[in-house]
């Protein structure tokens, strides 16, 4: 089973995703920040990373950029969301690296799409 | 050590012109210390600046000062250099170091300097250590990436300065070509208008699509048209020169009228093919009105005093009839005689008239400018003159009058007696002055919508992150109800999550709707007996239960008794403030409420130790749309709109409310309200 790694600052978004990615069919592991994401992502190198941007310690750019940087984590998909509707972070995410963007709030159909090409069907 | 000249004076003006100067911890910055502690593994890290005499520590992590003395410190060596310099004990080979004495116990010390895009070395990134030791080559690239990255959030801020002056400069000119009476016209190289201001569409009365575009020439009479335009060639034909040409023509209106004015021309040059050509067009229409009718006057006055200077006859017809004012005024400036013009306009009969001097009847401030033309017509410099001058009245009212002034000489050349006349113009002058006062008010009017616009569109942004944050639960949750069995318990927690999340949308819609309402006056209060200690005691229990980390006391005055208020309106203010106490402090801790009966009053603290609010937050953190943002606060959720709302309610009871803090060390809320409803119904606001 493929096991997706998520970090989000609220508790219920971690909750809704925890069931989602049960729902579809995946492991996951649920973090608050990009900082305790890197540290899981170390520990145990996830399939696939799903992060908010705007998170406290470590946002999900920083993480991408991060995770980039490290040789063993390289090339593990992420694709990042936002609740927020600034511009920027529309036009940022391509250039931290990430794979994808999806805007607040994702449906489980949605999710399971671009899940399921982003991990190569 | 070799001595390395540093451009000292480029270098501070760097410093402050990144405005960095002041002590605020910034988030970006805290991370690259926190990040150089534990990737080098070292207790500590400090990110400082270095001006004049002082380095500043603009983040440290591992230490509690923020400051040493530049000289002789290890800082002012490290920035000298463009490479890292490692001290492996410095305890041993720089005893004296400010360093060594402000942090007891540093052996090694590690510091590479930052240097900002223009290129000035302004501060130095180090690692210290209690124990001495070494970096290998794979640590030290490791802190000159961290000084890289330090030198990028440098480079924002010295990006952000300039959007700053950018954006003040747009919002400068904007101010100024809506709110000048001129019209003001950039024209381009082909002679063609590329904008215009909202004066010139009003003075030409037409549209600014009409205009923009068109060539320059067609808002002039056809007659003036050449002039201009071998003017504007002039212009562009000598780039580098600053051009200035003003001349009187007739402009032409969009209904055909024509009318005179002023037109200046002035070039700017902005490159080697760009020049920028700006035409300031001045409505001459009044003045021009102003100069007839004075010339016209003049021209009466020298009339009469020729008629009155060959015949003995002062009492022209013209003199009593007029339905200008008319008066004779002797040598030494007694009122001979007045006609029932000027006696009308004065509000006093002639027969007080007369046994007066001219300025008896002369504002104060007009005193000197009264005499000044007076002895210039008597001493022969101008035959006549006239002035605007403020008059003074019976009832001691300023009042606006054209002051004409000519001479009538004795046969050895003295002056005999002076011919005035005076006309009404006080009308015209308060109208002026109407007109000044309501462009004032309408430049203000443009700020105030400029600041609230920006508030605005960022609360825009805030609300709009909270409400789709509270949407994801909502519609993720249900949508996986009805997606799939889940157990009943599951079940059960879904609803209890988008129920939830569903009062979380509506308590932030209800705090808008009532902040509008109160704001705009619709909302009365429900005055009736109140137990203030009662709903103190009641809010900070619902909250103690909330919350396991915080710990509640009340110290509640028993003289509070009961007051006249309205309690549920009441309820919303404490509940919002023990709310934000414990949203503030996300590390737990105390929260204190107090009350207390100042004589006629009722004074409530609510104290916490939380966060804390730094000093430039403190004058607008109870203005809409203001929430404090700063990195480690900005995840704590809300609207901004609780402290505005606690501010409505607490002064529609005639009270007052404020806050103290400490960043760090926690804040105390405190409001004040009157035992009894105020006699006087007082606004909300102002």
């Amino acid at each position: 089973m493929k096991r997706i790694l998520v970090a989000d600052d609220d508790a219920t978004i971690r909750r809704l995703m925890e069931v989602f990615l049960r729902t579809l069919g995946y492991d996951s592991t649920i973090v608050a920040d990009g900082a305790q994401a890197l540290e899981a992502a170390h520990n145990q190198p996830p399939d696939l990373v799903i992060s908010d941007i705007h998170m406290p310690v470590l946002g999900g750019l920083e993480l991408t950029q991060r995770l980039r940087a490290d040789e063993r984590l390289a090339k593990v998909p992420i694709l990042l969301f936002s609740a927020s509707i600034s511009q920027s972070d529309e036009t940022r995410w391509r250039d931290v690296g990430a794979d994808g963007f999806v805007v607040k709030p994702p449906t489980l159909a949605g999710l399971r799409e671009t899940l399921a090409s982003m991990l190569g069907g | 050590m070799q001595p390395i000249s540093l451009d000292e004076a480029g270098r501070l003006e760097s410093l402050q012109r990144l405005g960095l100067g002041g002590a605020a911890p910034e988030e970006r910055f805290d991370r690259i210390t926190r990040l150089a502690a534990r990737n080098l593994d070292v207790p500590i890290a400090v990110l400082g600046l270095v001006d004049r005499e002082t380095v500043h520590f603009k983040s440290a992590c591992g230490v509690s000062i923020r400051q040493l003395p530049r000289t002789g410190s290890l800082f002012d060596v490290a920035l000298l250099m463009r490479r890292a310099l490692v001290v492996e004990d410095a305890a041993s080979s720089q005893p004296d170091d400010p360093l060594i004495a402000a942090v007891p116990g540093v052996r090694f010390f590690a510091g590479q300097s930052l240097t900002e895009p223009a290129g000035h070395r302004i501060g130095v990134l180090a690692v210290m250590d209690h124990r001495p030791r070494t970096l290998n080559e794979e640590e030290l690239q490791q802190l000159s990436d961290l000084v890289a990255l330090a030198e990028r959030e440098l480079g924002r801020s010295a990006f952000d300065r300039l959007l700053d002056d950018y954006r003040q400069g747009m919002a400068w000119t904007r101010a100024v070509m809506d709110n000048v009476a001129e019209a003001l016209l950039t024209i381009d190289q082909l002679g063609r208008i590329q904008s215009i201001n909202l004066a010139c569409a009003q003075m030409f009365v037409r549209r600014a699509g009409e205009l923009v575009g068109a060539d320059v020439g067609s808002v002039l009479a056809p007659e003036d048209r050449p002039r201009l335009e071998a003017d504007i060639r002039r212009a562009l034909s000598r780039p580098g020169e600053s051009i200035r040409v003003v001349h009187e023509c007739t402009g032409l209106k969009g209904n055909g009228a024509r009318f005179p004015i002023e037109v200046s021309l002035g070039g700017s040059w902005l490159s080697e093919q760009d020049t920028l050509l700006v035409a300031v067009i001045r409505d001459l229409t009044v003045r021009k009105e102003e100069e007839r009718r004075r010339q016209e006057q003049e021209a009466i006055v020298r009339r009469q005093a020729e008629a009155l200077r060959s015949s003995e006859l002062r009492h022209a017809a013209v003199f009593s009839h007029s339905p200008i004012g008319v008066a004779l005024i002797g040598s030494e400036g007694r009122i001979l005689e007045v006609n029932e013009a000027l006696a009308r306009f004065l509000e006093h009969p002639a027969e007080w008239l007369i046994q007066h001097t001219n300025l008896d009847v002369t504002h104060p401030d007009d005193l000197a400018t009264t005499l000044a033309g007076y002895a210039a017509v008597a001493s022969r410099k101008t035959d006549v003159f006239s002035v605007e001058k403020r008059f003074l009245t019976a009832a001691a009212e300023q009042k606006w009058g054209l002051l004409t002034v000519a001479g009538v000489f004795r046969p050895d050349g003295q002056i005999d007696y002076f011919v005035t006349m005076v006309e009404d113009i006080n009308d015209r002058k308060l109208a002026e002055d109407r007109l000044v006062e309501a462009l004032a008010q309408q430049r203000r009017a443009i700020e105030e919508l400029d600041r609230t616009s920006n508030a605005k569109s960022y609360f825009v942004s805030l609300v709009g992150h909270e409400f789709r944050t509270a949407l994801t639960g909502i519609m993720g949750f249900s949508e996986l109800l009805g997606a799939q069995q889940f157990s009943p318990e599951e079940v059960r927690e879904f609803a209890n999550e988008i129920h939830a999340e569903g009062q979380r949308l509506t308590r932030m819609v209800s705090e808008m709707l009532d902040l509008d309402r109160m704001e705009s006056g619709r909302m009365q209060l429900n005055y009736g007996p109140t137990d203030l200690n009662r709903i103190l005691a009641e809010v900070v229990d619902r909250f103690a239960t909330s919350s396991e980390r915080h710990r509640v006391a009340t110290e509640l005055d028993h003289r509070v008794g009961t007051i006249e208020a309205d309690a549920d309106k009441l309820t919303q203010v404490v509940s919002n403030l023990v709310s934000n106490a414990i949203k503030y402090s996300p590390n737990g801790g105390l929260i204190k409420t107090t009350s207390i009966r100042e004589g006629d009053t009722i004074v409530v603290r609510i104290q916490d130790q939380g966060l804390g609010i730094p000093s430039e937050a403190m004058e607008t953190i109870f203005e809409r749309y203001a929430r404090h943002e700063s990195k480690d606060r900005e995840f704590i959720a809300g609207t901004g709109l609780g402290l505005p709302l606690v501010r409505q309610i607490v002064e529609m009871h005639g009270g007052r409310v404020w806050a103290e803090s400490e960043l760090g060390k926690g804040s105390t809320f405190s409001f004040v309200v009157p035992v009894s409803r105020p006699e006087r119904r007082i606004r909300a606001r102002d």
